[in-house]
């Protein structure tokens, strides 16, 4: 099992606390690593540099190895790409094909891939909507249980999310300044808001567009961020189609399938 | 999901097609998730101590035992394999053996889990000879509960219930996987060195192994039965696995679930209901030969115990249910994320006793006290069929 920490904040990098790195330690004792970047975005009114335009995206990354002959540190990044991966999880099989080497490589490869992909411009188009989707697709290729958070540099983009049942843990939380931490587990100090991501598609923060945001479309706005989620695309062959068959139409977004009072409340609910 | 109803139901037993069919998703399942685990670092100073890669997290119970079962046709004869079982100290029951020696152990023997477990182990030991199978019993003091009883809050948070304290609780003993096991008649302080542990969560949804599966039968007949089916599969992915998740990885070790395959469920989902379960066959007259066999086996899981029965666990496959009644109220929250323990008792003395809502249980056999349910975990899967509905 692996341990993900990922922080998004518009004025400040954050970190986890010590007891928070150390449960993330617990989960991934093979190795822990640290990245950080920048994204400057244009402003609205043009190319104003200023820091109230800036991202800071951080991560923590725990590892404990169980696939191939050597560990994978994490964030994986290829060496001439800037895109990061942060994974928990073990991809069985790709397109029902057993995969045989690191899953942690075969995945990155196959959401960059998905990410540098050119999209064919509709200029009514939400062109963000559709990576999303591209990425959700890619995906649902996957048999196996994970949890995962992509920062995808070329398009200012994070994805994140759990396969369709779950069998891994993510975490939600948004700080009272504003900031998004999505992690394996949680951290006591920043109190009881933390939510689980819900197991039902893929989730991405455009990191750009917060300011632009039309709350009756598919973006919702959590602190300064901007998220939208993109469902699981399941052909029922080659994956599996549990979630068409069975409550497909529900949506999942709905918090009627969350039980009584006292349970935890659920992510975008 | 297949919603027809049966017509024509010819009695499933262990040459049935789809116990056929459930045999080889389930071998191919484990496969992806036994084979090619690397070997686990060693520890310093255990260069003594045995190293395992595979455990299971082992109630004794059907769906365990089954997954056990089968590894042991995978996995060369050569790696030992451990199983993980939990009692826990129950200062209500136990009375007055605080100071532990004989009477704690023995009480820990009585455990409804630890007693299956060891059935179970001895069938596995008669079944297969030739691997080493090492029951881990893990014994948790009373003591040792409370002193962990915060960590495992913050690691199950957002979840926040009672329920979800014990279910956590013995996950998280279960994964820490220290205990004993017995060589020679000696008992022997160990500790686990896998990091992959086998779950036998999925099969009571997939297979309809819930007692309530069989009343929704009773009651409302196969339409019931179906309902009550689709109704658990489609909150699979709505279950507590990101909980259970965070409180096993603690231990730097994987949960790994074979019946929640992605093949398997498919399967699952387009199988008929008479493919799954028994419910509903007619009685036979006992002429044939394979009425006296896998035929007569208990309807809930039917499919899995005839598998069972296949594979030689005769006594498993005939495991009954635990016959438990239980009237379910509002489950009580933790009283928080970061509270400590003086807290608590604090606000519980605070509310009169007949507003302290919790669940009752009551078995065949013994009545689980009213105060305090977190102090005795039952079962574990006693727990997880009574309360699938606390998300």
């Amino acid at each position: 099992m692996c341990g993900i920490f990922c922080a998004l904040s518009s004025h400040q990098s954050r970190w986890p606390t010590i007891n928070h790195q150390r449960l993330l330690e617990n989960r991934g004792p093979d190795s822990c690593h640290r990245a950080e970047s920048v994204e400057q975005s244009p402003s609205i009114n043009g190319f104003d540099r200023d820091a109230s335009c800036r991202t800071h995206i951080t991560f923590l990354s725990t590892v404990l190895s169980l696939r191939g002959t050597q560990t994978v540190a994490q964030p994986y990044m290829q060496h001439d790409q800037t895109s990061r991966l942060c994974w928990n999880g073990e991809a069985w099989t790709v397109d029902g094909t057993v995969t045989d080497a690191n899953d942690t490589q075969i995945v990155y490869s196959q959401v960059l891939e998905t990410t540098q992909t050119e999209l064919s411009r509709l200029p009514q188009d939400d062109e963000t909507l559709r990576r999303a989707d591209a990425v959700a697709a890619a995906m649902s290729r996957i048999a196996g249980p994970y949890a995962f958070v992509f920062h995808d540099s070329l398009h200012g983009l994070i994805y994140f999310g759990r396969d369709s049942l779950g069998r891994r843990s993510l975490l939600f939380n948004v700080t009272d300044d504003g900031d998004v931490i999505i992690s394996s587990i949680p951290d006591a100090t920043l109190g009881t808001t933390w939510t689980e991501v819900e197991a039902d598609g893929i989730y991405c923060v455009d990191l750009k567009r917060a300011d632009q945001l039309d709350p009756s479309g598919p973006w919702v706005r959590h602190g300064t961020f901007a998220v939208t989620k993109a469902q699981y695309h399941f052909s029922g062959t080659g994956g599996h189609s549990a979630n068409q068959s069975v409550g497909g139409d529900e949506s999942p977004m709905s918090a009627s399938a969350h039980g009584p009072v006292g349970g935890p409340t659920s992510f975008l609910a | 999901m297949h919603r027809q109803l049966p017509q024509c139901i010819t009695p499933l037993h262990e040459a049935s097609p789809s116990v056929q069919q459930l045999e080889q998703l389930l071998s191919r399942s484990l496969s992806l998730r036994i084979l090619n685990i690397p070997d686990p670092p060693c520890e310093a100073g255990g260069d003594h101590a045995p190293t395992t890669k595979l455990a299971v997290l082992f109630s004794g119970g059907l769906d365990c035992t089954v997954l056990a079962r089968m590894t042991h046709d995978i996995v060369p004869l050569t790696e030992a394999i451990d199983l993980l079982n939990v009692a826990f100290e129950n200062p209500r029951i136990h009375k007055g053996n605080s100071t532990g020696g004989d009477d704690v152990d023995n009480a820990y023997e009585l455990c409804p889990d630890r007693i299956t477990g060891r059935a179970s182990h001895a069938e596995l030991q008669r079944v297969c000879p030739g691997r080493q199978w090492r029951f881990i019993a893990i014994n948790v003091p009373y003591r040792e509960t409370l002193e962990h009883r915060q960590r495992v809050i913050t690691l199950m948070h957002p979840h926040n219930t009672e329920m979800d304290l014990s279910i956590s609780s013995a996950l998280y003993f279960a994964a820490r996987g220290i205990g004993v096991y017995s060589q020679d008649g000696t008992a022997i302080p160990y500790k686990t060195s896998a990091r992959v542990l086998l779950s036998g969560l999925g099969a009571d949804e997939l297979l309809g192994g819930y007692q309530r599966h069989a009343t929704a039968y009773n009651r409302k007949g196969f339409s019931g039965l179906l309902d009550e089916l689709e109704l658990d599969l489609s909150r699979l992915g709505k279950r507590n696995l990101g909980r259970d998740d965070r409180v096993i990885s603690n231990w730097a070790r994987e949960a790994r679930f074979p019946y929640l395959d992605e093949q398997l469920l498919t399967w699952a989902l387009a199988a008929p209901v008479a493919e799954k379960c028994g419910f509903g066959e007619p009685a036979g007259d006992g002429s044939d030969a394979v009425e006296e066999g896998s035929a007569r086996l208990e309807p809930g899981k039917k499919v899995l115990r005839c598998l069972a029965w296949k594979l030689g666990m005769r006594d498993v496959a005939r495991e009954k249910k635990r016959a438990v009644r239980l009237h379910i109220r509002e489950p009580r929250r933790v009283p928080s994320f970061f509270a400590d323990m003086s807290h608590r008792s604090n606000s519980e003395r605070a509310r009169p006793r007949w507003k302290q809502a919790r669940p009752k249980a009551r078995t065949s056999c013994r009545r689980v006290p009213r105060r305090s349910q977190h102090r005795y975990v039952h079962t574990t899967s006693f727990l997880i069929e009574y309360f699938p509905r606390i998300p």
